[in-house]
């Protein structure tokens, strides 16, 4: 979280403080919306460990060939 | 000949298949010949990439067609997918019309060639039975293979009555089809407001007449599914009874003071982003979701559109500050959205003033809205009243570390204390051992809540504001400006020295009596001080006498008190201290809030005071990376009365390991997952994929704390006194 809040803060100590508050407000409200989403379409919600990370990438990488349904 | 060769050869160029054998091939020829060919293939530098125009046939000539080749039942969405299949595939059609046209020995001429095949299955498969609407009655074959010979036959057709074939009359070869542009067939779109009635509720549902008067629509630019559109027309609506005025974006409408108002639309399509700008919500999301995921900044975003649309035929380029309205307009639509609410602010506001309005009033003084209601298995657990597991008897031994280790002991301070109570609690521990299966012992005759955990955690970085003591206004001048306009006024030409009423001199901020102060702020605030090398050469805290470096006040981070930092002079803004966060384990943020001097631990009290201030909003344990420093400011302001009932406040493991050595505290009261079950809800156990049995966090208390470089292990041990009311209290 904090690494990448710390992401913005070339873009933050710029801003006058109603930008920076704003920015910051509308970040991490996105940020809790998309993290909300992602929970909802994964839908089987669990604990985060290493094993499970090692098979997502794993699924990520069997990406399905699909061909037409064709006998020549 | 070669021109033959040269033809195809550029084929394969541009379809990127230039292959081994071809580069063989061209070296057999003679050398005048090799030249020209591998002159090809040196890549060009090209910016837009060259286009024909579409196809332009009278309407009859392919209304004749569609008539005479497709049934008469065929929708229009049919016959425009068919063209635009065409249109869409210039390489297909000329490596078809090449095969058509045989010109070497060996070459026949195919009809339906293996590519038009390709393309007309690839139809079939996206029309499925909407196929039939192809051919005309009785005409349909009932075996695939034929229907895609026949399809390749009628488009065939269709290519040649589009002219879309790189053979003349007379099979002369004209060069490579081009991609079609589609300029000649873009709509035009017009900006209008997206309500056919008056929405006020003082006011009927009358309709709304075009307000604006024909010479005086705008003509502004739109960006529209990347494409940009020019001199397209900006169209307001006006309900004659109320006045109201309805825009692409926003509506215009008087108040109950009778001033007027601007509710800005989160149904809006369009959005206004510059003086004669507009751009679509897909624009807009694309500028808040690059910030968000790429840490762009506006400028960023600017030069990256600006860079890739300059491939494409336009020449339009977007500034930073329609960047920069396109994500405050945005950001507005998305928060607002999420409270079903249009934000209304007053009309005639700057883009600086409605950035501070909206904040003022979707805010929610940095509460995210979304967290309120959010709960998931990653931050909330069944409660259990008692331990179903036993791992190691030491209170001070912590999950993932000391399954099978010994716990060093206490040193220091209150060490024979902590030892005593080990023995204690490890007594207690084997006692909970003996009832872990005992089902009797483990029945809950009461419902509890969920039990919750939230994470809170700073960040060192906050805006410019007021160097005045005490004043946290925004800067009059944010570019080299100290003050607000209030005290920017106050002080007026007084010299910026602290307690010095002298007049500055002309173009310093200082008197004649402190211009070598001036001076040296200045050489110190210079781009040479700031940036480059020297300050890559200069390592943090470090300060050698040959460094003309920032001499800084001492900035407390962690100190108890909140601290007054009594500044020398006024020459520069001050800032806000760090941003402080509050999330769950998931990764949700529930709020955030700015602290101005230091992180301290009343600051962080107050924080969670306004934060959680009922008991049935309180998490069950709040994991602070100095928790034991919050606990023990708690403890001696009394505020800990207001969390003891319901909330443990613990430290991220990393923390506990180190400190549980030599800080009583922190050793007896945060430990983030006691082994020895005293802390039932911390930890959990789970089977693996075998089966098996292991323990794990109950809650994911690492991801989101990271080693926070700022926290200081500097411990006030407090009196013997207060540590015995704090144990009596917990």
């Amino acid at each position: 979280m904090n690494s990448w809040l710390g992401g913005f803060e070339s873009i933050l100590k710029r801003m006058k403080t109603g930008n920076f508050d704003w920015f910051l407000h509308a970040m991490l409200f996105y940020h809790t919306q998309h993290v909300i989403q992602k929970q909802k379409q994964k839908q089987t919600p669990h604990q985060i460990d290493v094993n499970d990370v090692e098979e997502e990438e794993e699924e990520e990488e069997k990406d399905e060939e699909r061909h037409w349904n064709v006998e020549e | 000949m070669f021109s033959i060769f040269a033809s195809v050869l550029t084929t394969l160029q541009y379809l990127g298949l230039v292959c081994f054998s071809a580069l063989s091939f061209a070296a057999k020829m003679v050398l005048p010949f090799k030249f020209a060919i591998f002159a090809m293939f040196i890549p060009l530098v090209s910016a837009a990439p060259q286009t024909q125009p579409f196809p332009n046939v009278p309407f009859k000539v392919f209304s004749t067609f569609v008539e005479q080749s497709f049934n008469s039942r065929v929708s229009l969405a049919t016959v425009l997918l068919v063209v635009f299949s065409l249109t869409e595939n210039p390489e297909l059609l000329t490596l078809h019309a090449r095969q058509q046209n045989p010109q070497l020995e060996g070459e026949n001429k195919v009809v339906a060639s293996g590519w038009m095949r390709a393309l007309s299955r690839a139809m079939m498969h996206q029309l499925k039975s909407e196929t039939e609407m192809l051919f005309r009655d009785r005409e349909f074959p009932k075996e695939e293979p034929q229907q895609v010979v026949k399809l390749c036959g009628k488009l065939d057709n269709l290519a040649t009555i589009l002219n879309l074939t790189p053979y003349d009359r007379r099979n002369n070869f004209k060069g490579n089809l081009l991609p079609v542009s589609y300029n000649a067939i873009q709509g035009i779109p017009t900006i209008c407001p997206n309500t056919p009635i008056c929405l006020n509720a003082n006011c009927g549902p009358r309709y709304l007449l075009q307000a604006t008067m024909l010479r005086d629509i705008p003509l502004v630019t739109l960006i529209k599914e990347d494409t940009v559109y020019q001199d397209v027309p900006v169209l307001t609506g006006k309900c004659t009874t109320c006045d109201t005025t309805y825009h692409g974006d926003h509506e215009r409408f008087r108040d109950e003071h009778r001033m007027w108002s601007k509710s800005y639309l989160n149904s809006a399509r369009f959005l206004k982003i510059g003086q004669s700008l507009w751009a679509d919500r897909k624009f807009s999301h694309s500028v808040l979701s690059a910030i968000y995921n790429f840490h762009a900044s506006a400028s960023a975003f600017m030069q990256y559109w600006n860079d890739q649309s300059s491939i494409s035929d336009s020449n339009f380029q977007i500034m930073r500050r329609q960047v920069w309205q396109a994500f405050v307009q945005e950001s507005i639509r998305t928060i607002a959205s999420a409270k079903n609410n249009n934000l209304e602010l007053k009309d005639h506001l700057t883009i600086e003033e409605v950035t501070g309005e909206a904040f003022s009033i979707l805010g929610n003084t940095g509460i995210i809205e979304p967290a309120k209601e959010h709960s998931c298995s990653q931050c909330s657990q069944p409660f259990k009243p008692t331990a179903d597991f036993m791992i190691n008897e030491d209170p001070a031994a912590v999950i993932g570390v000391d399954e099978n280790s010994a716990i060093p002991p206490l040193e220091g301070e209150h060490a024979a204390l902590s030892a005593h109570q080990t023995d204690v609690e490890r007594q207690a521990a084997r006692e909970r051992a003996n009832n872990i299966n005992d089902s009797k012992a483990n029945e809950m005759d009461v419902v509890y809540d969920n039990c919750t955990m939230v994470v809170v955690d700073g960040i060192v970085f906050g805006p410019k504001h007021c160097a005045h003591d005490g004043c946290i206004k925004d800067l009059k001048n944010a570019r080299g400006g100290a003050f607000c306009e209030q005290h920017e006024e106050s002080y007026g030409n007084r010299c910026r020295v602290r307690d010095c009423t002298s007049p500055k001199v002309a173009n310093t901020q200082a008197c004649v009596r402190h211009q070598q102060e001036w001076q040296k702020y200045k050489v110190d605030h210079s781009r040479s001080s700031l940036s480059g090398v020297k300050r890559m050469l200069q390592r943090p805290n470090e300060s050698n006498p040959w460094e003309p470096g920032i001499r800084r006040t001492f900035q407390p981070h962690d100190g108890d008190d909140n601290p007054e930092i009594k500044r020398k002079n006024y020459f520069g803004p001050s800032q806000f201290y760090c941003v402080e966060t509050v999330c769950a384990p998931c990764g949700v943020v529930i709020a955030w809030t700015k602290f101005d001097r230091s992180e301290s631990p009343t600051n962080i009290l107050n924080f969670l005071r306004r934060l959680y201030p009922t008991e049935a909003s309180r998490p069950s344990y709040i994991v602070i990376d100095k928790a034991c420093q919050v606990l023990r400011t708690a403890v001696a302001s009394k505020a800990w009365e207001f969390w003891a009932k319901t909330t443990r406040f613990i430290v991220d493991s990393y923390h506990y390991i180190n400190h549980r050595k030599t800080d009583y505290l922190c050793r007896t009261y945060c430990n983030p997952g006691p082994l020895n079950g005293s802390a039932p809800n911390l930890i959990k156990v789970a089977q693996d994929k075998q089966g098996r049995p292991y323990i794990q966090r109950a809650f994911n208390t690492q991801v989101y704390i990271k080693i926070n470089f700022h926290v200081k292990r500097l411990i006030k041990i407090l009196g013997m006194r207060t540590i015995e009311f704090m144990a009596w209290w917990i």
